[in-house]
């Protein structure tokens, strides 16, 4: 029977037995099994029920061979087991190649239709999941079905062509609705952050009191804040961990305030402004040192531009200003860098994430709590009885407490669906911000070497953004898909 | 038919059968010779079987013994043989027959007879 078959331009494997023949069909993919019926330790039928059961031998075609004198009930009983066809022991070489090429072609054609069959059901699992609103050509996985050159290959490129526009409409659409909201945010942290330092130094003229107007500030902060909070959901019980995170949130706050209150005592607001714009080059600094982004040719011209601005600045103040100014400037140096560092802190602590408000309001709560007994000792405590002297310090007050508010809860949420990166931006917007206010509130200008600085830093900010988008930004491929 | 002369006149087996196989396996003569060698051997092996189920009384053994050694014998023309092996295997379907000793003998001396002028076959072939 080998023989015969090898003759016939087909490659054949015998077997000893059922079992043996069996073990060879599970490590090796036949084509067609020739069977006895009568075998040693396992006969024909034996093994074809093995093979029904087998999910991976079922599809075997099997032709059953007999002798068909006195074995047609044998016979008849494994084509109702599954045999294919049955070929008696004494055949010739055209009844052979005829019954083999009968079974593979059957074969064939029931593979093709399983084939055809497994690429519908793929069809219509992805139809499902688009009814399920889940527009994303990846997740439909047919790009098997989509090489097949029939009309389920064709529908499928259908499918997949369509679903890709209309992903890439949705991605489009989520990127434009991603820039009006940054934008919109960095607008809001210019316009009400830039505001803060015309207010500081307003503040400030009325009761020199740095440390009490932190205090109140904070404290009013917390109370608007917190019951916010409470409203808009359950506040949990903070772990240890979140509890030390805001208790550090709460001191890189104090390193901010507490300088520019204490500068506002000696410094203009648009030469406060102008330094709190170097927050935008030590993001970048920190950026880099955390390895959030690597380095590059734009990366490396903001830190030149962003140093020079720097120099320019201090070179500026050590000409222009007073001992008390440049102990100010000294001071006042801190704030920018704690800035900087409580907005990569806000991006990478891993504490439990917090409502917006609930962080914003214990983090002003912490601050209040660390600076009260350094403005109590220090006798610091700024009055806010009502007077007719005290009318516009309780106004400026209030209004330094919403801007404190507004412009932490923005720049928390900018930081948190942009990371760190746009805080360099924010810092620039609130540095042309507040040189308006500046300009409005107190009708200051900068000194020339003062707009030097801006602009240097303006630039050194420009080409920042440059190479995050240079960096952050993947290529689009898109494939055409040809239909018919 | 086939490029050789046939000298030698057979009794047990029929040529002509032999020839049909040849042309089965689409004429390759060094396989038929193979063939016909591996008959021989396991031939011996499946007629020894057949000796020792009698022996033991197996039935199992003795019936496929005998089915197996009936559709190759056709195969390389040996008739007598296959048909004593048919009467023996059906026989064996139900019980274990009474006669089974005498038609093993006879199976076996006709067996013997076969592998006999099939090794002349291929001597001369």
């Amino acid at each position: 029977m080998k023989a015969a078959v090898e003759a016939l331009g087909f490659t054949s494997d015998q077997a000893e037995n059922g079992p043996r023949a069996l073990q060879m069909m599970k490590s090796t993919r036949y084509a067609l099994v020739l069977l006895d019926i009568l075998m040693p330790e396992m006969d024909g039928f034996e093994v074809m029920s093995f093979m029904q059961r087998d999910r991976q031998l079922r599809d075997i075609p099997v032709i059953v061979i007999s002798a068909l004198e006195g074995e047609m009930p044998s016979v008849v009983k494994a084509i109702e087991m599954g045999a294919e066809d049955f070929l008696p022991k004494r055949f010739d070489r055209v009844l052979l190649a005829a019954r083999l090429d009968s079974a593979l072609e059957s074969k064939r054609a029931k593979d093709r239709e399983l084939e055809q069959r497994r690429h519908v059901e793929k069809l219509t699992q992805a139809a499902a999941i688009l009814e399920n609103q889940i527009v994303n050509p990846d997740v439909l996985q047919l790009n098997e079905t989509t090489e097949r050159t029939d009309d389920i290959g064709k529908l499928a490129r259908v499918f997949v062509q369509m679903t890709r526009r209309i992903h890439g409409r949705e991605n489009q659409l989520n990127k434009q609705i991603q820039m009006i909201r940054t934008g919109s945010l960095l607008l809001g942290i210019g316009v009400v952050g830039g505001s803060c330092f015309a207010l500081a130094t307003e503040a400030i003229q009325q009761q020199p009191n740095p440390l009490g107007i932190v205090l109140w500030v904070n404290l009013f902060c917390a109370c608007i804040c917190l019951p916010i909070a409470a409203f808009r959901q359950p506040i949990r019980k903070p772990t240890g961990l979140t509890l030390i995170s805001i208790l550090l949130l709460g001191v890189f706050t104090l390193l901010l305030e507490v300088p520019v209150f204490w500068a506002a005592q000696t410094l203009s607001a648009s030469i406060i402004v102008m330094f709190m714009a170097i927050e935008s080059m030590l993001i970048g600094i920190l950026i880099l040192a955390t390895r959030a982004q690597s380095w590059s040719l734009s990366r490396f011209n903001s830190m030149l531009f962003g140093t020079a601005g720097i120099v320019v600045a201090f070179a500026g103040a050590k000409t222009a200003f007073s001992t008390d100014q440049i102990i100010a400037v000294a001071v006042l140096s801190i704030a920018p860098l704690a800035v900087a560092v409580r907005t990569l802190y806000w991006h990478k602590s891993t504490h439990q994430p917090m409502d917006t408000f609930a962080l914003v309001g214990s983090t002003t709560m912490a601050s209040a709590l660390l600076i009260a007994p350094a403005a109590v000792y220090l006798g610091d405590l700024a009055s806010l009885m009502p007077s007719s002297d005290s009318d516009l310090f309780i106004l400026v007050v209030a209004l330094l407490t919403v801007v404190t508010a507004a412009t932490m809860a923005m720049r928390i949420t900018l930081t948190r669906f942009s990371g760190p990166q746009l805080a360099i931006q924010a810092a620039l917007a609130t540095m042309v911000a507040g040189l308006v206010w500046s300009y409005l509130l107190h009708g200051e200008l900068l000194p020339f070497w003062g707009w030097v600085t801006c602009v240097l830093l303006l630039i050194g900010g420009i080409q920042s953004t440059t190479s995050w988008h240079e960096q952050s930004v993947p290529a689009v491929h898109t494939i055409d898909v040809e239909l018919g | 038919m086939f490029g050789y002369d046939v000298a030698m006149h057979y009794k047990t087996i029929d040529t002509s059968l032999i020839d049909q196989l040849q042309e089965l396996i689409g004429g390759d003569r060094a396989a038929l010779l193979e063939l016909i060698q591996t008959f021989i051997e396991e031939g011996a092996d499946i007629n020894a079987q057949s000796l020792e189920a009698v022996e033991n009384t197996d039935i199992d053994l003795l019936r496929r013994s005998a089915h197996s050694l009936k559709s190759s014998a056709q195969d390389f023309g040996a008739g007598q043989l296959s048909r004593l092996c048919a009467t023996l295997e059906a026989g064996c379907k139900h019980e274990w027959p009474e006669d089974a000793a005498e038609q093993s003998r006879l199976i076996d001396d006709e067996y013997q007879r076969v592998a006999s002028e099939l090794q002349h076959y291929l001597e001369n072939a």
